[in-house]
């Protein structure tokens, strides 16, 4: 657990060395600003570092930590500064103190935006990729386009719009014009401060940062860095992107918000709203590396300062700037110099320590010879169940079925009464208890281009069941698994888990209803830690709000602590509580299996599904896999299919089997008997 | 020397993570040597260091007692080595005709070409069958099958080969170990790692043992079969 602690102590230090340098930044230029030693120039660049740093964070949480390419951000930003701007001019000249008006502008802008990145995010984060990123600047042009022909103006009779012309809004003679198509607003008043800049600064990189280390931040990069693993463990890929971009967009009015109140006149000129601007903002987060919010700033200040301190080169300055951009780029991120530079650093008295620590983390567990079932579960403590059943949150919240106490799926103690743990949940369900099937499936099929891949496929399997999908490569198997965890809706047929009807759900659905998987290439979260991996897979289990994170709530840290524990727990089941902090890309193939299989039973599953999980284990480790898929069975209580080739494993743990051949059923029974079949043996088993 | 390569002392960092500490093997021409070795070990590292896909952080790599250690993966496929990696690999949206003809990128005999096409035909009919299919639609044995004919395009006098059982049928697990030995019977010196260690053992000449990134034991693959060590760690009882 102390590797838990430790690791978001270092989260927690990084984030202060963020605020820490954005301060320190801050308290510099003041000091120059009060001895004097400040040019107007540089004066007149205060505010602006701002806005593009805070424009920087804001295009990070949708590129880095979202991994959706945007190049629309400056109409997010057009959009909060025109709005923001016409409330300070409604209230030009009114009672209202600037400050208040100030603090209003702000909420209005970041409001504005926000929902028009919700509205434009609904249509956009369909498409991925380049797809996406071509769509966000045509929308990004579009919202500049409509301001540049909006006019608005108000008179006694109230506020008046037209697209068409200052006349068109029949204004009376009284009223006053505010913006004025092309010609934008004049007259806004100038409250934007360099102080007022760094505070909002301050406060985008908390939401952010808070945001990204919290459970919301995790589903988001689970979701970027494996969509099709996220959704199978209960997460909705459309819903999270939307918040990042939503929250993204917010942010970025407020950048609006602060350039608009630096300007007198405001017009949605390319030059400030345009593709150019969104597309140096994507260059701070490119530079100053994806998904890494503090460098964002850092890339944002130095680009934005580097062209006036070249001012003096006059006509080369521009040259000098494109030659510079490069450089860093190049020094940042190219993987010859990147390595240069990590074998520099290992050369660092403090850094080489860190590096032989690294060295000796346990790789050699992996084949500890007697990897026995028992040895590997350890008991709860009393004490840990209670704090565990505070901690979590009534999975009923949302959808009624999910059995109440999700703790009851995990825990060793309650193996024994095994009949009681399902019987609240499907309500007053007639079957006979004890006898019940976990998974029935009536007659599935599904084609693909006329060919079908799975053909009337039925099967029966009881509760704490072993069972083995087998067959030759390309008989559909895989293809089972997708139509029952619901990426591929059956063209026919009927899915029964624990009796209860699951048959084309959203993966999502399925997920909460109680199946989980595994797959045959493996699909971890890569960039996320070990830890994390399975923390995702409690994401609908512990459930706090994205404001609990960003604010941190006592029920944020109660959560958190539970998830850690839960994960660890998880975690040691399979002897990967000693890298619980490693990224996930870097454990070695073995390993990365067995955590696929802990993420799974994160998420509280009644059937697990094995897609070939001895795939590339060598014999002795298959022995031990073999012990595990026992274990999970009796600790707990775990109904399995799975398909594998290994056919020592099949034999050796499944109870009955089914085979599968061109996609139709062609031996179904008890393992002993269909693998002495001798149609079994022509087609798969060979001599 | 009739090593054919030699690796001598090799290191190789992931970021500061050492996945090789200082191996040294050899294989001599005409030879069929396997690497066996837990999850982690380091194998696939040690191919993908051998051709170029991994940079070595010390360490030297002789192909003909050249030294080839920092020449790029390109470079290596024109001196005769070739790799079929851990996977497959194939070029998915690619028809099979034409992922066996990328093989054959780096030669510039029109006719050879045309005549080890003939020979990959003839040594798996089904890639005959199916040349015109994208690669991706094929099953996961064809599509090994494909890496192995891929391969043997480039007319490879070393073929270095990862897993080439992983995922597949007992069916065609059988077959693919049929075919590994025809190709070496065709003259091909052949680098194996395989989980499937009852299988490789049975088809190589010589192995080493790799454990956590050191080599531990090195010896006749028949011996190694039998010995007791071994059996227990590697070999299904």
């Amino acid at each position: 657990m102390s590797t838990v602690q430790s690791e978001r102590q270092k989260v927690f230090r990084n984030n202060l060395i963020t605020y820490a340098l954005v301060i320190a930044a801050y308290l510099c230029a003041e000091a120059f600003l009060l001895s004097g030693h400040m040019t107007s120039l540089m004066k007149g660049l205060l505010v602006p570092l701002c806005t593009y740093s805070i424009m920087a964070v804001s295009l990070n949480l949708v590129v880095g930590i979202s991994g959706e390419l945007s190049l629309g951000h400056a109409g997010f930003m057009c959009v909060g500064a025109f709005a923001s701007a016409t409330w300070s001019m409604l209230m030009k000249g009114g009672s209202m103190p600037n400050g208040v008006i100030f603090l209003i502008a702000i909420l209005i802008g970041a409001s504005f935006a926000a929902l028009s990145g919700f509205l434009i995010g609904i249509p956009v984060l369909r498409l991925k990729g380049d797809y996406l990123a071509i769509v966000t600047l045509a929308f990004g042009e579009i919202i500049k386009n409509i301001i540049n022909a909006l006019y608005f103006g108000i008179d006694e009779n109230g506020l008046h719009f037209s697209l068409k012309d200052t006349m068109a809004m029949g204004l009376s003679p009284e009223g006053t014009v505010i913006i004025k198509g092309a010609q934008g607003i004049t007259g806004t008043p100038k409250l934007s401060t360099f102080t007022m800049g760094t505070i909002l600064l301050l406060l985008s990189l908390f939401i952010v940062l808070n945001m990204v280390n919290s459970r919301t931040g995790r589903a988001i990069m689970a979701i970027r860095d494996n969509r099709i693993a996220a959704e199978s463990i209960g997460l909705n890929p459309a819903r999270y992107k939307l918040l990042a971009f939503t929250v993204s967009a917010a942010i970025a009015g407020v950048g609006g918000v602060l350039y608009a109140h630096n300007l007198s006149s405001l017009q949605a000129l390319p030059k400030n709203f345009g593709y150019n601007q969104s597309i140096m903002i994507l260059v701070f987060v490119v530079l100053g590396g994806i998904g890494n919010i503090r460098g964002s700033v850092i890339a944002a200040v130095i680009l934005t300062l580097l062209p006036e301190l070249l001012r003096f080169m006059n006509d080369y300055r521009m040259l000098i700037y494109a030659v510079v951009l490069i450089l860093m780029m190049l020094f940042t991120s190219a993987p010859s110099w990147k390595a240069a530079r990590e074998s520099l650093l290992l050369r660092l008295p403090f850094r080489r320590k860190e590096g032989q620590e690294n060295e000796a983390q346990p790789i050699q567990e992996s084949k500890a010879p007697d990897g026995s079932a028992g040895s590997a579960a350890q008991p709860e403590t009393a004490a840990d169940q209670k704090s565990e059943s505070e901690g979590m949150v009534q999975g009923g919240n949302s959808s009624g079925n999910i059995s109440g106490n999700p703790a009851e799926n995990y825990s060793a103690n309650t193996a024994g009464n095994s009949s009681g743990n399902n019987s609240g949940d499907s309500s007053g369900n007639p079957a006979a208890e004890g006898r019940r099937s976990m998974l029935e499936t009536d007659a599935l099929s599904i084609s693909f281009g006329g060919l079908k891949a799975v053909d009337n496929f039925s099967v029966s399997i009881e509760k704490k069941e072993l069972y083995g999908l087998i067959g030759p490569n390309g008989a559909g198997k895989t293809t089972v698994f997708n139509i029952l965890t619901g990426v591929y809706k059956p063209d026919s047929g009927r899915i029964l888990l624990d009796g209860e009807p699951v048959t084309a759900l959203s993966c999502e659905d399925i997920s909460r209803k109680g199946i989980a998987r595994t797959f045959q290439n493996i699909r971890l979260f890569s960039a996320l830690s070990v830890l994390d991996n399975v923390k995702a897979g409690l994401h609908n289990h512990y459930v706090y709000s994205t404001l609990d994170g960003i604010l941190r709530t006592k029920k944020f840290r109660r959560m958190e602590q539970a998830m850690d524990r839960k994960a660890m727990e998880l975690l040691r089941v399979f002897e990967l509580d000693g890298c619980a902090t490693w990224r996930a890309s870097n454990l070695p193939y073995g390993q990365q299996r067995k955590l696929e299989i802990a993420r799974a039973l994160a998420t509280g599953p009644k059937l697990l599904l094995l897609d070939e999980p001895a795939a590339g284990m060598n014999p002795n480790e298959t022995e031990e896999l073999m012990d595990t898929i026992r274990m999970l069975r009796d600790r707990f209580d775990m109904t399995i299919l799975l398909i594998e080739h290994d056919m020592k494993l099949v034999s050796g743990i499944c109870d009955r089997l089914t085979v599968l051949n061109f996609g139709q059923v062609l031996k179904q029974g008890n393992t002993g008997d269909v693998m002495h079949d001798p149609e079994v043996v022509k087609a798969y088993l060979g001599d | 020397m009739s090593s054919i390569l030699e690796v001598k002392d090799l290191c190789v960092y992931y970021g500061v993570i050492k996945a090789l500490k200082g191996i040294s093997f050899h294989v001599d021409k005409g030879e069929i040597v396997t690497l066996i070795g837990a999850n982690g070990a380091g194998k696939t590292t040690t191919l993908q260091t051998i051709t170029g896909l991994i940079p070595a952080k010390s360490g030297h790599v002789y192909y003909h007692d050249e030294e080839i250690t920092k020449k790029p993966g390109h470079l290596l496929v024109r001196r005769g080595i070739a790799h079929v990696p851990e996977g497959r690999r194939v070029f998915a949206t690619l028809s099979v005709y034409q992922n066996l003809m990328l093989g054959a990128y780096s030669r510039k005999d029109k006719d050879g070409v045309e005549e080890t096409l003939k020979m990959v035909y003839e040594r798996f009919p089904r890639l005959e069958e199916r040349r015109n299919q994208t690669a991706g639609t094929l099953s996961g044995g064809e599509q090994q099958m494909l890496a192995m004919g891929r391969a043997l395009m480039s007319k490879p006098e070393m073929l270095v080969m990862d897993e080439p059982s992983m995922g597949l049928s007992p069916i065609y697990v059988n077959e693919i170990f049929d075919i590994i030995r025809k190709i070496h019977e065709g003259g091909v010196t052949v680098l194996l790692v395989e989980q499937n260690a009852n299988k490789a053992l049975a088809i190589a000449d010589r192995a080493y043992v790799l454990e956590t990134g050191r080599i531990t034991l090195e010896g006749q693959a028949a011996d190694l079969l039998n010995d007791p060590q071994v059996r227990a760690a590697y070999l299904s009882k």
